[in-house]
């Protein structure tokens, strides 16, 4: 019986993507803001909204939708669902502080202390921890779901959420490469527009590689160790190797999700290919982008399609 | 457990299901289906149809599902809102009014106890018939059994017969790897 609809996987991926962009955006900004500014900014333009999207999504997906603010009046610590809901209402708000801070930068040009900065982006950066991590406890802490129920759903979710979120930016870039000011803020003067889009893109392609390469070991180890599980695990792994997941799980999770793009990834640095070629880039971000839908797509419903056998 | 301890303490409602007595009549589906008004397509106990062994030694058996009332219930910790809850004398209950219908407790019940109301859209399921409790009558599935396959007690009262058929070897409760710590013991054939 399937329970969680289409919906509850899209909600899963805003979250990622959200959570996503938030994380390298920081972590580009701790690195070299000057350097990365355009990912810095374009994450953080990005990071707001594929999660309330999602948000809204998972309001419909409730039986009861207009009972939802429950879930808001309501904490309870050993639901997983609770702690998440709580996670996002924070996210959400520091990720709309983190978007106002870069727009003022580029637009309203306020005076922020340095100390609030750090402070929001240190937030920022647990929070996207949280979100990230919590889409793959959701359902991993749960025991009658023997292909959700391995602690390599949450690492593998959240390698998957990274790249989401790298690929959502790289796919800002390339609709405006040069764009002065969606982006960035307009080269200063002796800056060479070519050098900060190299600059930009050796980063998204040497981060997307290392976690390409991660998420191609979680996802084999995730395979490998449901398929040594017990019973019911490995009739979970049947639908989704040869059964009714199968066409989505090989051209869809393992194909669009992980291979190509992690061939891509491999030849984009092989080539050097730092000058900018947006559709390449383009096309590969927007797989990356279907994979990652996907890659939930599959893992939301074999969990649901297959239960603990008891007896 | 003492006699003395246990006097006036609150009960600890359990079952226990005999499967070597279960002919698979459904009398018990049938009389849940009119105890609680449910529509066809909605059901709070089934009678699942297990064949096992290998030819010649090959045998079938009848196994009644339901809401286990888990004392460490997956679908209580999960809820978010905390419409599920555990009640003082064992029993699981849904607060209705809280239930936002986010169908996480059903994916985590191992049992399969947990159904959507359509009408509503609330999550329901077994109550060991709470309501009939109270007025000190038997759970409508317990009362109709023809073949006495379901024995419902207060283990907190060491006298009652499913407190002894509880502590005994014989019976077994289902899914105890999942330490879901359950309060309907089986026997099983
Ligand atoms: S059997 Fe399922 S619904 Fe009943 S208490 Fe256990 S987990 Fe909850
Ligand atoms: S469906 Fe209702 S009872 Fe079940 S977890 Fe959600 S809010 Fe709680």
């Amino acid at each position: 019986m399937i329970y969680w609809s289409y919906m509850i996987t899209f909600y899963l991926f805003g979250a990622g993507v959200s959570a996503g962009a938030m994380l390298v955006s920081i972590a580009a900004d701790f690195i070299d803001p000057a350097k990365y500014k355009k990912i810095v900014r374009t994450g953080a333009y990005i990071a707001p909204f594929p999660i309330m999207a999602g948000m809204i999504m998972l309001i419909f997906d409730l039986e009861r939708p207009w009972l939802f603010w429950l879930l808001l009046t309501t904490f309870k610590y050993t639901s997983i669902m609770s702690i998440g809901a709580w996670i996002i209402t924070f996210f959400c708000a520091i990720s709309i502080i983190y978007f106002m801070l870069n727009l003022q930068k580029d637009y309203l040009k306020l005076k922020t202390k340095a100390n609030t900065v750090n402070a929001i982006k240190a937030v920022g950066l647990i929070l996207s921890t949280g979100v990230a991590l919590y889409t793959g406890l959701l359902l991993s802490t749960l025991t009658a779901r023997p292909f959700w129920n391995t602690p390599m759903v949450v690492v593998l979710l959240f390698v998957s959420a990274v790249i989401d979120g790298l690929a959502a930016i790289s796919l800002v870039l390339c609709l405006r490469p040069d764009c002065p000011d969606c982006c960035i803020t307009a080269p200063k003067t002796g800056e060479n527009m070519n050098e900060v889009i190299k600059n930009n893109n050796t980063f998204i392609h040497t981060v997307d590689f290392i976690l390409l390469y991660l998420l191609l070991l979680c996802t084999a180890v995730f395979l490998i160790g449901i398929g040594k599980s017990t019973e019911s695990a490995v009739s979970a792994l049947g639908i989704v190797t040869s059964g009714r997941l199968s066409v989505l799980f090989w051209f869809g999770f393992v194909a669009a999700g992980v291979v190509i793009p992690f061939i891509a990834a491999a030849y984009k640095l092989y080539t050097k290919m730092s000058t900018h070629r947006p559709w390449l880039n383009f096309i590969s971000a927007l797989l990356a982008l279907t994979g990652g839908y996907i890659v939930r797509s599959v893992i939301i419903n074999a969990g649901q399609l297959t239960q603990a056998i008891l007896f | 457990m003492s006699a003395p301890e246990s006097l006036g303490k609150l009960p600890k409602w359990a079952m226990l299901i005999d499967t070597t007595k279960c002919v698979g009549c459904l009398a018990c589906v049938a009389a849940c289906h009119n105890q609680n008004e449910l529509p066809v397509t909605e059901y709070f106990n089934r009678v699942e149809e297990q064949e096992f062994g290998r030819f010649p030694n090959y045998n079938r058996r009848f196994l009644p599902m339901q809401c286990q009332h888990c004392d460490n219930p997956p679908c209580v910790s999960v809820c978010p809102t905390g419409a599920s809850y555990k009640r003082s004398d064992g029993i699981v209950a849904i607060d209705t009014r809280r239930c936002i219908g986010c169908k996480y407790c059903i994916l985590s019940c191992p049992y399969k106890a947990r159904m959507i109301n359509k009408e509503h859209g609330y999550v329901h399921k077994c109550s060991f018939c709470a309501v009939l409790l109270e007025n000190k009558t038997l759970p409508a599935c317990v009362g109709t059994c023809p073949t006495g396959v379901r024995v419902f007690g207060d283990l907190n009262d060491p006298n009652s017969e499913i407190s002894k058929l509880a502590a005994s070897k014989k019976t077994v409760q289902i899914g105890k790897d999942l330490n879901t710590k359950s309060s309907i013991y089986y026997i099983i054939g």
